[in-house]
């Protein structure tokens, strides 16, 4: 039975064809990730804070927005290296950013902040301030800021902001609170105490305020957001200012509570399962088959003792030892791959060499030998290939195995850290509550990849079926 | 007077090869304590009639017609639960071929045999043991294989467990599929003793499949030669074995060793045909010296011979 | 002697190799990556504190009272046998956890408050075997139910969608069917209880209570056995074909049984043998799946244990608990063999 006639029974069933679809989509979305993502995403993007901070945190995908009564807030950074304007004064040059937003949506930003990023000056520090211009004709000054002065120990020209960016969250900002006092009392003759007021500091940028100041209505309109940077130096420069509209709603898949795009991350997970699976699937059969056919074919002592031994190992139960080795010995991908294959090959070396015997016993291996064949031949050309298909099936049997046995270990919060799994983000999300706060889509999602893959590698297998039961095959 | 009329029996199975007319119009009749002979190669159809007679056919079947009278009832009109209730076993029993694997290894011996007899309301669990050991005892084999299971016998023995088994109701008929293809002569000779045995002292008809000429002609009144679906020939042993008719039983008794001669066993040339692709006119044409244009196109009917003989070839027909 | 005691005997043996084999990692890997001597040196210094606090009262001598903790520092020393290598303490270790000498735990506490790590694990025994038994009983008699139906159809459009829906099912993570369950169920629709064992507080009267359990073990329940009732079913169906194919069963039928008879009694009960060794081989997979559906439905068993108890990084609890499992699974094991045996005349005469 040739490769050929394999995949030819593989495809004549429903559900090999389904099997090998999924199959070809998990090889192609693997092979996109390995070729476009660097290899250590893990512990330089996925874990790093700074990378998302920019992203909303725990939002649903930006397509819920369909089935919203409500229109959700697009995720917007409006961002701006050049200036649309620049007033050069006697001593003194100012640039003005300014960026049009059209909110025509429905509820208010999850978050805004405001980024400064990459300044060079050359003699006094630049001033940079951010200004939001309503539909409703009302201005507010949010932010000023002195960007750092130089130390005892700096020369000129002096750069801030290059390595990390400074990023002020609206909200958490003190002067930002003051200014918007300010704003509300003079606009509106309100007086909001300060604990409150930084909760709803969106709603009031965004908003008017109703009766008492409780309830603030979306204002919808066309809004500038003006960034102003003056600096004093003709050879200072601005790297890149931006105001970051938090929305409701981001992405293929939402975020989760670092603000992780979860589509980047689930992406990720693809070429991990395959991995895991393959590797352990392979190594398993590939060890537990030629462990097998040794073992039945020398017979005897030999024999005897492999079996005794395949006996214990086969019997150990695998979770807790998992979970006691990842506990203690600490929580590696190689670690759960190398315990999968050390306590899987036995139970397949126990079938095989069962299988083995009763193939060896058959009177064409008996003519065979009589003719005058070495052991060795006839245990390759013929034994081995009469137990290949079932070797096969068993091999393709082992990953899902494999896959979920690495999931669940994540989901125990025992995975390995540095690799977004769809374990680990299903575990960041339960351990999060996201079950309880109803973030589906952070839950969900991370499961259902799960279950795809096994169930690919399932389907495969069963498409396999009749070629190792000749019975079934149409 | 006889006890079973069979008339065109038809048994098509289908496959993804194709059609097989596993047994394509066969009609015999069997008379009270006569026995009658099916002899024929390996995929004939011989097995195929065993169960069309017991109606314990596979699922792929797309054709079963005819008739099979017993006792002036046919059989193939009634319902599946009547012919189980009425027939099935208790008018026609079998032995099956292959005793290796044809007993239930996790039920004792002197069970299954009384497990006919237990399934009737009024017959009690005491009488069905006296009853099976009597049987037990019929088929030459010790009382204690009762409480025995089925892996602890050897090949023999559970023969005649089958044989005890089938007998356990009294049938009317008794069929035997090859009873004795998997043992050794010694215990051939003696399961072939039990059964003339029983042909003399019981009052059984027995129909008697066989691929061995030589056990059908010790045993069998009438003898039927069946190729590729279709009993060719039929008469009484001595002139089927003295003097064969059709070519093909001509050939299958050349083929037989003759110790007091020389000549060397004939053999018949070709294989028999795919049963999906049979030929049209006479299924034999391919591998017989005598065909004739006819042959090729009209298949034969029977030819009834002024001996009694029945033979379904051109040969001895009118000639044209 | 029988041979059946013999069969029996070996079983036996070898399934506590398992746990010797089981024991020895344990311990093994304890020792070999420091990890025993850091517990034994925590449960020094600990003592020695403990001792600190009392000494100061009586001895005001600075010097005195550091003298007389170092004597008793080198005679706790000698006592943990950290002053040999951790080779030497296997032998006690190992015995200690086969007695059930499991000692303390650091952080857990039993519902009663003991610290003890046999009274922790002991009380979520319980119900851990009630979660796993059910889930164990509805899943068999589900199996033996759809099996059989599907045997007799094989090749049907409801076999064919039976093999789909066996894929999924077996691809499934009960802890995801868990989490997925619980959004729907109890967070949409407020059907089911999101998780713990009893409402807070717990209804008075013997069958409330039961009733309650009850209500909050469906869900868990249902998680477990959705996850393997496709592999079982599919299994048994497996089975019965090939049993079914056999000769005695045409003899059967033609000997003039009912379908039903023969069903059960040719079909099935042949089939048990071989039926009993996959439900073996299922096993550690509901033991795991166990683990982690406690985990997310808040069942206080075992496997919620193993999560708290990694979570607080208590290694007595997860030694003892690596134990107590491995030591469920046996005996679970070898009831089954010895079902086997029962069931198959062929072993036992042969």
């Amino acid at each position: 039975m040739n490769i050929r006639e394999i995949i030819t029974i593989l495809l004549s069933s429903r559900v090999g064809k389904i099997g090998v679809v999924f199959f070809i989509l998990l090889v192609v979305v693997s092979l996109y990730v390995v070729m476009a993502y660097p290899m250590d995403f893990g512990p330089r993007s996925w874990n790093n804070p700074t990378v998302w901070a920019d992203n909303p945190k725990n939002v649903s995908p930006a397509w819920t927005n369909i089935f919203s009564q409500t229109k959700q807030v697009a995720h917007t950074n409006f961002k701006a290296t050049e200036p649309n304007q620049v007033t050069i004064g006697t001593n003194e040059t100012t640039f003005f950013y300014t960026s049009k937003l059209s909110y025509d949506y429905d509820e208010f930003p999850t978050f805004t902040s405001f980024t400064i990023d990459n300044i060079t000056y050359h003699s006094q520090p630049p001033i940079i301030t951010l200004a939001i211009a309503r539909p409703d004709g009302r201005e507010i000054l949010l932010y000023r800021h002195v960007v750092l002065g130089p130390s005892p120990s700096e020369t000129m020209p002096i750069s801030r902001y290059t390595e990390t960016p400074h990023r002020v969250y609206l909200s958490g900002d003190n002067t930002v609170l003051f200014n918007i006092t300010d704003y509300l009392r003079g606009e509106f003759d309100l007086d909001i105490a300060v604990p409150k007021l930084r909760g709803i500091i969106d709603k009031v940028i965004f908003g008017t305020p109703g009766g008492e100041g409780q309830d603030f209505s979306v204002l919808q309109g066309k809004y500038n957001i003006i960034t102003t940077a003056r600096t004093y130096h003709p050879d200072d420069s601005i790297g890149e200012v931006s105001f970051v509209l938090g929305g409701s709603v981001y992405g293929f898949m939402g975020t989760d509570a670092t603000g992780r795009d979860l589509a980047v991350g689930l992406l990720f997970g693809f070429p991990i399962a395959l991995l895991i699976g393959l590797t352990t699937a392979i190594l398993t059969t590939i060890i537990g088959t030629s462990m097998g056919i040794v073992s039945g074919y020398t017979g005897g002592k030999t024999d005897t003792i492999i079996q005794r031994f395949c006996d214990i190992l086969a019997n150990v139960p695998l979770l807790p030892i998992l979970i006691f080795l990842a506990f203690i010995i600490g929580q590696k991908l190689w670690l759960v791959v190398l315990i999968l294959i050390l306590f899987g090959w036995p139970g397949l070396a126990i079938l095989v060499r069962s299988m083995v015997l009763h193939s060896s016993s058959t009177q064409l291996v008996e003519a065979t030998r009589a003719l005058g064949a070495s052991r060795w031949r006839i245990m390759f050309r013929h034994v081995f290939f009469q137990i290949a298909p079932f070797i096969l099936a068993q091999m393709i049997f082992f990953t899902p195995a494999a896959i979920l046995a690495e999931a669940g270990l994540s989901f125990l919060g025992l995975g390995d850290p540095s690799l977004p799994t769809w374990g680990q983000i299903l575990e960041s999300g339960f351990s999060t509550g996201a079950v309880y706060a109803g973030y589906w889509w952070w839950v969900l999602p991370p499961g259902l990849l799960v279950v795809l893959a096994a169930m690919t590698f399932v389907l495969l297998a069963l498409g396999i079926e009749p070629v190792v039961n000749p019975k079934l095959r149409q | 007077m006889s006890i079973i009329r069979v008339n065109d029996l038809y048994l098509h199975y289908g496959t993804p090869g194709g059609i097989v007319p596993a047994v394509g119009g066969v009609s015999f009749t069997i008379d009270g304590r006569e026995t009658l002979g099916i002899v024929g190669e390996s995929g004939a159809g011989k097995s195929s009639l065993a169960l069309a007679l017991m109606r314990t056919l596979p699922r792929n079947v797309v054709t079963f017609t005819g008739t099979v009278e017993l006792d002036g009832t046919d059989c193939l009109k009634l319902s599946e639960e009547e012919y189980r209730k009425k027939i099935r076993w208790q008018k026609i029993a079998m032995v099956f071929q292959g005793a290796m694997d044809s007993l239930n290894p996790v039920i004792k011996v002197g069970k299954q045999v009384a497990e006919p007899l237990l399934l009737k309301p009024e017959i009690k669990s005491k009488q069905a043991h006296a009853t099976t050991l009597e049987l037990l005892k019929m088929v030459m084999l010790p009382p204690e294989i009762f409480h025995r299971y089925p892996h602890e016998l050897s090949g023999g023995m559970k023969q005649r467990v089958m044989i005890a088994m089938a007998l356990i109701l009294k049938p009317k008929l008794l069929i035997l599929d090859e009873p004795t293809s998997a043992l050794d002569v010694i215990i051939q000779a003696q399961i072939m003793n039990l059964l003339k045995r029983f042909k003399r002292d019981l009052k059984l008809s027995i129909l008697f499949i066989t691929h061995d000429l030589a056990l059908a002609s010790d045993l069998c009144d009438k003898i039927a030669v069946m190729y590729a679906g279709e009993i060719i020939e039929m008469g009484t042993a001595e002139e089927l074995l003295i003097n064969p008719k059709h070519p093909y039983s001509q050939k299958l008794l050349g083929s037989i060793p003759r110790l007091a001669e020389d000549a060397r066993p004939e053999f018949i040339p070709g294989a028999p045909p795919k049963m999906t692709e049979l030929p049209p006119g006479c299924y034999f044409r391919l591998r017989c010296h005598h065909a004739y244009n006819r042959c090729l196109d009209e298949h034969p009917p029977n030819h009834k011979l002024p001996s009694g003989q029945l033979v379904k070839c051109w040969l001895y027909g009118d000639k044209r | 002697m029988s041979p059946l005691i013999t069969k029996l005997a070996a079983r036996f043996l070898t399934l506590f190799g398992v746990l010797l084999v089981v024991l020895l990692l344990v311990v093994i890997t304890l020792g070999a990556t420091g990890f025993s001597d850091r517990m034994l040196h925590a449960t020094l210094n600990e003592d020695l504190r403990g001792l600190r606090q009392t000494l100061a009262q009586t001895i005001r001598d600075p010097i005195e009272l550091e003298q007389t903790l170092e004597i008793r520092r080198q005679e706790l020393t000698s006592f943990y046998s950290l002053d040999k290598p951790w080779q030497s303490r296997l032998p006690e270790t190992v015995w200690r956890v086969l007695t059930f000498d499991l000692g303390e735990s650091r952080s857990l506490r039993s519902f009663e408050g003991s610290s003890q790590v046999i009274d922790i694990v002991s009380e979520r025994l319980l119900n851990t075997i009630l979660l796993i038994t059910s889930a164990s009983v509805i899943t068999a008699i589900l199996g033996l139910i759809i099996g059989p139906r599907l045997a007799s159809r094989v090749g049907s459009r409801l076999d064919r969608l039976s093999s789909l829906f066996l894929a999924f099912s077996y691809a499934l993570p009960s802890w995801w069917v868990g989490i997925f369950l619980i959004i729907i169920l109890a967070f949409n629709f407020d059907i089911f209880p999101a998780g713990g064992m009893f409402s807070l507080p717990p209804p008075e009267g013997g069958i409330f209570r039961f009733l309650d359990m009850l209500w909050h073990a469906t869900l868990p329940i249902i998680s477990m056995v959705l996850v393997s009732v496709g592999a079982w079913a599919y299994t048994v169906r497996a089975m019965l074909i090939n049993t079914a194919q056999e000769p005695f069963v045409t003899v059967g039928r033609a000997k003039g049984l009912s379908k039903r008879l023969v069903e059960r009694r040719y079909i099935l009960r042949v089939a048990a043998p071989p039926i009993i060794t996959s439900l073996t081989l299922g096993l550690t997979a509901s033991l795991g799946g166990a683990i982690l559906v406690e985990t997310v439905f808040n069942w206080p068993g075992m496997g919620r244990l193993y999560y708290d108890a990694i979570l607080a990084a208590d290694e007595s609890v997860i030694v003892a608990l690596t134990f107590i499992y491995t030591l469920m699974y046996i005996a679970a094991r070898f009831t089954l063999e010895i079902l086997y045996l029962i069931l198959d005349p062929r072993i036992r005469y042969a």
